[in-house]
């Protein structure tokens, strides 16, 4: 393989990551845009999201791929729309007023408390993920481009572009646009805050749910513990656009993708992880605002 | 002037607590019950260290593990190296933990609340994988190996190995801790204490009255990582092998949810969250694999229903009547 | 007489926003400004430019008549350290701590324990405690909460809450005191009070640098005065001369004095 179509493949790669980043990295944005608070337990939300699709593919396995995976993608969103609403409901919104240190262990506590959930029903060990997709590939130039690809791609895609329609074009959309601008602006106006912070950890949560459902099918196996490093990468792409910063996330989530899949052809895989951390820790340090900038209510 | 009588009551009190600690192993020399003891002890340590920096300060600090690893490898390669035997090495790990307490802390403390949080996390785990990286120095994931326990000269007895017996570092840890929170007590009364408080406060108010917010914060974040030097170099000495598995951010975690069990800012809330939630995992053997799910329940339930903690809330520190300092 | 503060041609932008043009003034040792304007003025944005919270675009600012020295780059803390405490227009106690405490804590510039002092209780640092514990007690004997001092300063009702701040501004015994609209939410007696607890300051020979907005407390006490309007001076001079000014009258759209 030429050195260019190395640089390509690694694109491909890193693209497919970016998407899976982008989609979980939506929903911290959107929950720190409304709420300002770090959702520890997203990652572990997106674990949930993996798994629920697991149970659909090894439950209906002989369905053909291209009815199995809408099923998958429903169940998972299904899944942590409720998780997510639950989490916002019972443990976050009493503590709203709070001071950011009980948020903070608020979270901590919640992602303990999901991590362990999964651990206890689906076991501590790795899960294989069944791939449905047929084995299809191209060859375009000398790289390869699977099916599998394709789909992650399209997908990613296709729900960003839903999720941006959604934010700029309806009431709804602009509902959470003015609750994350000024929480008490808002409510004093009319607007049900509760039920727009409850809506947008659901739409947060289904978005991560799909990025579990792609994670799945990308990497083939599946780990309870994946949620807090993922998690973590996700954070991170999510700064790197701007936090509260809808299509900061999604640029963010490629930009990170493609920096580890670029990464993993010219680094150790030990140092993989150390270079997420670094990427987080200079970027907080020194460009908090993102690269798109960010977008965050004012706190007098 | 201080108010004799409640100078003796105090004596009174600490003699007891300090009798009975100390009689305990001859009482009941179970070493089972001993380690578990001298475990929570060992967490009271860095309860009292991470409790300056979150407690007292309010710097929100998710990485505080990395100072107790960096105590803990510190003596681990000055003995293994250099054979530097324990009760010199417990200094240059205290001071060289306190020194990258306040290394990190430098470009960290720029940056605003969340942020810190998730910024100090980050640290705690680049240390924590570095350590993991660097086999040639720190033996890698398999850790530092065959580290010396203290040996101490008795009179009539000569040299006494603390070996693997579990009294002797019982006793170690006691006074550890005694004199680390009599030392914690006396700076949460004092001039610097009142301005950490402050800083907590409010930083902005507390700037203009002429608190040096930054310098403070870090000599903040230096005295929390010499505490935790000191633990992790007592840490080593009692296992003999460092891994850098036991410095991983659920311990941070933990660490944080002791002294926020214990009330944020209490000397005596730090040392009762880290002994009831530090031999927790002892008296929960036979449930490990809930322990997680508990904890987390826990955290929730405490933020929503007593988030003061046990001994937290108002802290009148300073009164009409209250004498200063200890004795 | 040189003053004891010198602001100079101080200017402030926020963004496109001029919160503050080319101001000018002094404060003399011993006597009493005030500063008044309408809402939006710029005068909270001077305050905060003098105490550090801020930092001047352009503009000098020199404080202490025997060593001047300027302001301008210094922070809060090394200027509060110069000597000039303040009061905020908010009111920003240590809410969690007592009001004795609040007011020791005011005496931090003025001691100098440190960590080993501390960590060792040594003979100084003892010495160091005592006094600044009388002289808190001496400052809320003054203000009228010595019998509250074991009370947790965040359940002081509102008016006693201004008075605690003011008594923490003067613990560390500063050269200029900054009150930054120390009557604004009392009621006609606790200003009345206010504005007595502020003679007796100036009877002290307090200097004294005062926002508000209430006439009845600002023209009384001040021996000077100074109208800010949209970040400039547009008025000096003794009260009775300020307020019959028409400048003054137009800028606050015909509000006669006393009518807040």
């Amino acid at each position: 393989m030429t050195p260019l179509q190395l640089f390509l493949q690694q694109l491909a790669n890193g693209l497919t990551l970016g998407a899976i980043y982008a989609l979980i990295a939506l929903g911290y944005t959107m929950i720190y845009g409304v709420i300002q608070l770090i959702n520890f337990a997203h990652g572990e939300v997106f674990m949930v999201g993996a798994y629920a699709a697991l149970t659909i593919v090894l439950l209906a396995s002989s369905a053909p791929w291209w009815a199995l995976l809408p099923a998958c993608a429903l169940a998972a969103m299904t899944a942590c729309g409720v998780v997510g609403a639950a989490m916002e409901r019972f443990a976050y919104r009493p503590i709203r007023q709070a001071p950011r240190l009980n948020a903070l262990i608020t979270a901590i506590g919640m992602s303990f408390f999901l991590q362990n959930a999964i651990m206890l029903l689906y076991g501590a060990t790795d899960r294989q993920f069944p791939n449905p997709i047929p084995p299809v590939r191209w060859d375009i130039g000398g790289v390869t481009v699977t099916l599998m690809q394709v789909v992650i791609w399209l997908t990613g895609g296709s729900v960003m572009i839903g999720l941006q329609l959604l934010v700029m074009s309806t009431r709804l959309g602009m509902a959470m646009r003015a609750t994350a601008q000024d929480l008490r602006a808002c409510a004093l106006l009319g607007i049900p805050v509760n039920r727009i912070i409850a809506t947008t950890f659901m739409i947060g949560s289904a978005l991560a749910a799909i990025g579990g459902m792609l994670f799945g099918l990308h990497y083939g196996t599946i780990n309870f513990h994946d949620g807090y490093l993922v998690g973590l990468k996700a954070f991170t792409a999510a700064v790197l656009g701007g936090i509260g910063n809808i299509p900061g996330a999604m640029v963010g989530g490629v930009v990170l993708g493609l920096l580890e899949g670029l990464g993993a052809g010219y680094l150790s895989s030990q140092w993989k992880n150390v270079f997420a951390f670094v990427v987080l820790v200079i970027l907080l340090l020194f460009k908090p605002t993102g690269l798109l900038g960010e977008r965050v209510a004012d706190r007098a | 002037m201080p108010d004799l009588a409640h100078v003796r009551s105090q004596t009174i009190r600490w003699s007891i607590g300090a009798l009975a600690a100390l009689a305990l192993p001859l009482i009941n020399p179970n070493p089972y019950q001993l380690d578990v003891l001298t475990t929570a002890l060992l967490y009271a340590l860095l309860a009292l260290g991470l409790n300056l920096i979150v407690g007292l300060t309010g710097v929100l600090h998710l990485g505080y593990a990395a100072f107790f690893a960096i105590g803990a490898y510190t003596y681990g390669l000055l003995n293994v190296h250099l054979g530097c035997p324990f009760w010199l090495g417990v200094a240059p790990a205290s001071v060289v933990a306190g020194l990258c307490g306040i290394a990190l802390g430098i470009p960290a403390l720029r940056v605003r609340g969340d942020y810190l949080a998730i910024v100090t996390l980050g640290f705690g785990e680049i240390v924590r994988i570095t350590f993991t990286n660097l086999e040639a120095w720190t033996g890698g994931p398999n850790g530092l190996l065959g580290i010396d326990h203290p040996r101490l000269w008795l009179p009539g007895q000569g040299i006494l190995d603390f070996g693997v017996a579990s009294a002797p570092y019982y006793y170690l840890v006691c006074v550890a801790t005694a004199l680390v929170a009599g030392v914690c007590v006396r700076l949460s009364r004092s001039r610097i204490g009142r301005a950490w408080r402050a800083i907590r406060e409010d930083e902005v108010a507390a700037s203009c009255m002429g608190i040096p917010v930054l310098h403070l914060k870090l000599l903040a974040q230096g005295c929390g990582g010499a505490i935790a030097g000191i633990a992790g170099a007592i840490f080593a000495a009692k296992q003999g092998t460092v891994t850098p598995d036991s410095f991983d951010f659920i311990l941070s975690v933990m660490v944080l949810a002791m002294i926020v069990l214990g009330g944020l800012g209490s000397v005596r809330g730090a040392v009762v969250g880290a002994l009831a939630l530090g031999s927790l995992p002892e008296l929960l053997r036979g449930f490990e694999q809930y322990r997680m799910l508990l904890f987390g329940l826990a955290m929730i339930l405490m933020m929503r229903l007593r988030p003061q903690g046990l001994f937290g809330g108002f802290q009148g520190t300073i009164t009409k009547q209250k004498p200063f300092g200890i004795f | 007489m040189s003053a004891l503060l010198e602001i100079d041609g101080l200017t402030k932008r926020f963004g496109g926003v001029i919160a503050l043009d080319e101001v000018t003034l002094g404060v003399q040792q011993g006597e009493t400004v005030g500063l008044i304007g309408p809402n939006g003025a710029g005068k909270t944005t001077l305050f905060n430019c003098v105490t550090g919270v801020l930092q001047a675009d352009r503009g000098t600012l020199v404080f202490g008549r025997t060593t001047p020295t300027s302001l301008i780059g210094l922070s809060p803390h090394e200027i509060a350290q110069c000597g000039l405490a303040r009061t905020f227009q908010n009111i920003r106690l240590f809410t969690g701590v007592t009001v004795l405490e609040n007011v020791v804590i005011g005496t931090y510039a003025r001691t100098h324990a440190g960590l080993l002092s501390a960590a060792l209780l040594t003979a100084d640092a003892r010495r160091e405690e005592q006094w600044a514990r009388e002289r808190a007690l001496e400052l809320l004997e003054f203000v009228g909460l010595a019998d509250r001092a074991d009370a947790l300063a965040g359940s002081l009702p509102f008016g006693w809450q201004r008075r605690l701040e003011i008594a923490r501004a003067l613990a560390a015994d500063p050269a200029l005191l900054l009150l930054d609209e120390p009557a604004a939410g009392l009621n006609p007696v606790e200003k009345q009070q206010l504005v007595q607890l502020i003679s007796q300051l100036k009877g002290q020979g307090c200097s004294i640098f005062l926002i508000d907005h209430d006439m009845r407390v600002v023209m009384p006490i001040s021996d000077r005065v100074v109208v800010l309007d949209h970040g400039k001076k547009i008025a000096e001079g003794p009260p009775h001369a300020v307020q019959a000014d028409p400048r003054v009258i137009e800028a606050y759209l015909g509000a006669t004095p006393g009518s807040r």
